[in-house]
């Protein structure tokens, strides 16, 4: 009798293990005759989740009705497969040790297999290390011919996309597995550690890697997933690949020493500089940039507002800053716009409403309207992949997860399309603010308003296509430092700010303050700006804060 | 070959000498404030960066012109208009006696100047007879910028090391942090009643306390209820309760009701009362001035 329950058991547990097999990464059950299972009464009232280790499936052509009927039967069925191969046949050998191990275990919890082995009588132990250490063995031996095999099938190349390189699945994995052994050897460790596990609770169960059923206590599975692990190198090296041989200058790691002995703050900026001793006169930059109207207007949302040129420019068109966003029903778009397409409507504001001509003819000519959310367009978060759904009654959008790097990428490649003439991607511009704000922080009595303000005058010599990648730092302390001094930081304070700026952005203080008048020249003086210009990008710190 | 010809030196200014010069091209006279900047400790000072920084949107016929910045390697000169004296000279010629019409206009011009900073969101911060420059034609101008600041967004990192202790008005002597264009009006009531006086100065306390004490002794202590807030000012501390003892007659004798009127709503201990630059000018002290100065305008 024990005898018959034990066979009924091995044979529900044969059955999940097949059908485990047959589920492939992508998450199409090829033989879904699983029903069998639930005709087999069960004691076992519990659910059970039960995880396979499988990196690949094995496929299986119609499989005879009979299959699951029987633990001999999944012997035939194999050896007769057509696309049985050593790996099948290792597969066949765990099912076995599988079923042994479920069959001498009491009916409810099925520890990993790995736990079993350690109890488990020796010969199987040594079985199945032995079919490990054959499969091993063939697999280091890594005859093309039968590597290629192996790649080729289905199951395999299911499992290359597993390590996140859909770019480098089946036809050039043949090359690849000789040039780069480490997804190889990752896959040999999956035959090698096949294994189901069976667990009741999953409180204190870590998932990793691993393929999931649930079933139900019937032993119907309801619910098959994979967790595919995220592995950050992995996403890194496809990257890489990806760009080519694209070279990574980590700027931080510049050495101090090699910074600002060959370069000039004035130079990098454009500005003329005299020579030894002699006097360069800037009166020319004294005529005063703005009207009374523009300080005591009371503009504070900018991004809602158009601006006007100043004075100077006032022959030419109007620049219209502001993003519209018009909400129509477009017969390409139904109901729904992507939000991608009101932004590109708002490039197009900015740039067709300056003429494309007069920007060719003047190259040099900084953009003269500064808004606050301009550069930094702080609705450039979402890319493409947000779809923004209007509804009589409300609106909502949908943002599809896209991978890191290639959202900053798009982002990128929407504000180089902005901004041609800027040489300093969205992402580095961001990520110099937040160091810039890192430098207020850790100082006591720089308030945020200061480096607000040096947001503005840092955005400003970007849009005037002053910044690049040697004088990036020097330009971003400098800004800080003027706005400081403009505003009532002196004595000690200053002297931290200076010290501070000097770590955080890893320069020297010759270097800073030779910028710090080159910027100042660069600004034509203008360092008295407007509080609508300062506002957003307070408001924007504040809230972040 | 320099374009200016140094002809003497003017003074000592907070960081650095100020020469009178001529220019060799078209013979004016200007005045060159001569900054090192050889000083490794902070960079170009930011009393420099906030003369030329601010100088250069305030274009006025009552604030000193900036003319021109010249740069090299270790000095930053800056060419300003030059006039003639300051207000503290022009009182020292006076021997006591002054013209109360010379008070209108210059007390006029002042405010003007004043009203024009203000409206360019700029706080001078440092009023006083020194900081005013008199030319021949009797014009006042603005200048030393130095201390000055703009103003805006409401932060505490005002610098409550502003304005001459005799100018300075009782928020600030208390700590006030957070100060608007009420800290340039007081200065300029202070101003106004030294101008009456023909230079003798209304508060010339000796220290923080000494000053409070002169001025309520003169207006009374503030209270509570006429200035809230003023006890949680960060050096707030209780004075005795000066009543007042004398009225304004008897310190400005020469000035008339009018004058007077305008002294008393600039002299305003709270803040938040004191008459703002553009409602002096529109005082009725005013409305006899001579048109040829009311309506010069830059």
């Amino acid at each position: 009798m024990a005898n018959v329950l034990k066979r009924a058991r091995s044979r529900r547990r044969l059955a999940a293990v097949t059908f485990l097999s047959n589920i492939s990464l992508d998450g199409s059950y090829r033989d879904a005759k699983v029903s069998i299972l639930a005709k087999h009464p069960t004691n076992i009232k519990n659910e059970f989740i039960l995880l396979s280790k499988t990196d690949e499936a094995v496929i299986e052509e119609s499989g005879p009705e009979d299959c699951f009927s029987d633990y001999e039967s999944v012997f035939i069925r194999n050896q007769s497969n057509s696309k049985s191969s050593k790996k099948q046949f290792e597969n066949r050998k765990l099912s076995n040790t599988d079923g042994q191990s479920l069959s001498s275990e009491s009916d409810s919890i099925i520890t990993p297999i790995k736990a079993y082995i350690e109890e488990a009588p020796l010969n199987i132990s040594r079985e199945r290390t032995k079919s490990a250490s054959e499969t091993g063995y063939y697999e280091k031996k890594a005859r093309p011919g039968y590597r290629k095999r192996v790649i080729n099938q289905s199951g395999f190349s299911d499992s290359d996309k597993q390590f996140g390189s859909s770019s480098e699945s089946i036809g050039p994995s043949s090359g690849r597995t000789k040039t780069s052994p480490a997804p190889p050897a990752a896959i040999q460790e999956g035959n090698g550690e096949r294994e189901i596990k069976i667990i009741k609770s999953v409180q204190n169960y870590k998932f990793n890697g691993e393929r999931i059923v649930m079933v139900t206590n019937k032993h119907s599975p309801f619910l098959v997933c994979s967790i595919i692990p995220y592995l950050k190198n992995q996403k890194a090296r496809s990257e890489l690949r990806k760009e080519g041989n694209r070279k990574r200058h980590i700027s931080g790691s510049r050495p101090l020493s090699s910074i600002g002995d060959v370069l000039d703050p004035f130079e990098l900026l454009g500005i003329e500089k005299g020579h030894e001793g002699q006097e360069i006169s800037y009166g020319r930059l004294l005529i005063p940039t703005r009207s009374e109207k523009d300080f005591s207007e009371k503009r504070q949302h900018a991004s809602e507002e158009t601006f006007e040129l100043p004075a100077q420019a006032a022959g030419r068109p109007r620049h219209v800053v502001a993003r519209t966003k018009v909400l129509t029903r477009q017969p390409g778009y139904k109901w729904c716009f992507s939000y991608d397409q009101g932004a590109q409507r708002g490039t197009a504001h900015v740039m067709a409403t300056s003429p494309p001509p007069d920007l060719k003819e003047e190259p040099t000519s900084p953009i003269l309207v500064y808004s606050p959310d301009l550069l930094d367009d702080p609705e450039l978060i979402a890319g493409k992949h947000r779809t923004l759904l209007t509804f009589t009654s409300y609106v909502t959008s949908v943002i599809d997860y896209v991978r890191p790097s290639d959202l900053k990428k798009e982002i990128n490649d929407k504000f180089k399309a902005r901004f041609p003439h800027v040489q300093l991607t969205l992402s580095k511009l961001r990520s110099i603010k937040k160091e810039m704000r890192k430098i207020a922080k850790a100082e006591t009595g720089i308030e945020l308003v200061i480096v607000a303000q040096a947001y503005v005058y840092f955005e400003k010599l970007i849009l005037r296509g002053l910044i690049n990648k040697q004088n990036r730092k020097l330009c971003a302390a400098a800004s800080l430092l003027l706005s400081a001094k403009l505003n009532d930081i002196k004595g000690e304070a200053l002297k931290a700010l200076i010290e501070r700026i000097e770590s955080v952005f890893r320069l020297n203080r010759k270097d800073l303050f030779a910028s710090e008048f080159a910027v100042l020249v660069a600004l034509e003086f203008g360092l008295h700006i407007p509080t609508w210009e300062v506002f957003p990008h307070y408001q924007r710190l504040l809230y972040e804060s | 070959m320099q374009k200016y010809e140094k002809l003497e030196k003017i003074g000592e200014g907070t960081y650095g000498t100020v020469f009178k010069a001529k220019n060799r091209e078209s013979h004016e006279i200007v005045a060159l404030k001569r900054v090192r900047l050889d000083d490794d400790d902070e960079g170009v000072p930011s009393s420099a960066l906030r003369e030329i920084c601010l100088l250069k949107e305030l274009k006025h016929k009552n604030i000193v012109r900036l003319y021109d910045v010249l740069h090299s390697d270790k000095k930053l000169t800056l060419v300003f208009e030059h006039c003639d004296q300051d207000l503290k000279k022009y009182f020292d010629s006076l021997n006591g006696d002054i013209d109360l019409d010379v008070v209108k206009s210059f007390m006029f011009q002042l405010l003007r100047g004043l009203a024009f900073c203000h409206s360019h969101n700029v706080l001078h911060r440092d009023l006083k007879p020194q900081n005013l420059l008199i030319n021949k034609n009797g014009e006042l101008k603005l200048a030393d910028f130095g201390l000055a600041r703009a103003f805006g967004i409401p932060v505490k990192c005002y610098s409550a090391e502003v304005v001459t202790l005799w100018y300075r008005p009782p928020d600030v002597l208390f700590g006030a942090k957070l100060y608007t264009t009420s800290i340039d009006m007081w200065s300029a009531g202070c101003i106004f009643a030294e101008l009456a006086n023909a230079g003798r100065p209304l508060f010339p306390g000796s220290d923080v306390d000494d000053q409070l004490r002169r001025i309520f002794k003169l207006l009374g202590s503030p209270t509570e209820e006429t200035w809230s807030g003023m006890t949680q000012l960060p050096d707030y501390k209780p004075f005795p309760l000066y009543q007042l003892s004398m009225s304004l007659s008897q310190v400005v004798p020469k000035l008339g009701t009018r004058g007077r009127d305008l002294l008393q709503r600039l002299l305003v201990c709270n803040p938040m009362q004191r008459l703002s630059a553009d409602d002096a000018m529109a005082h009725t002290y005013f409305s006899d001035l001579n048109p040829a100065i009311k309506n010069d305008r830059c």
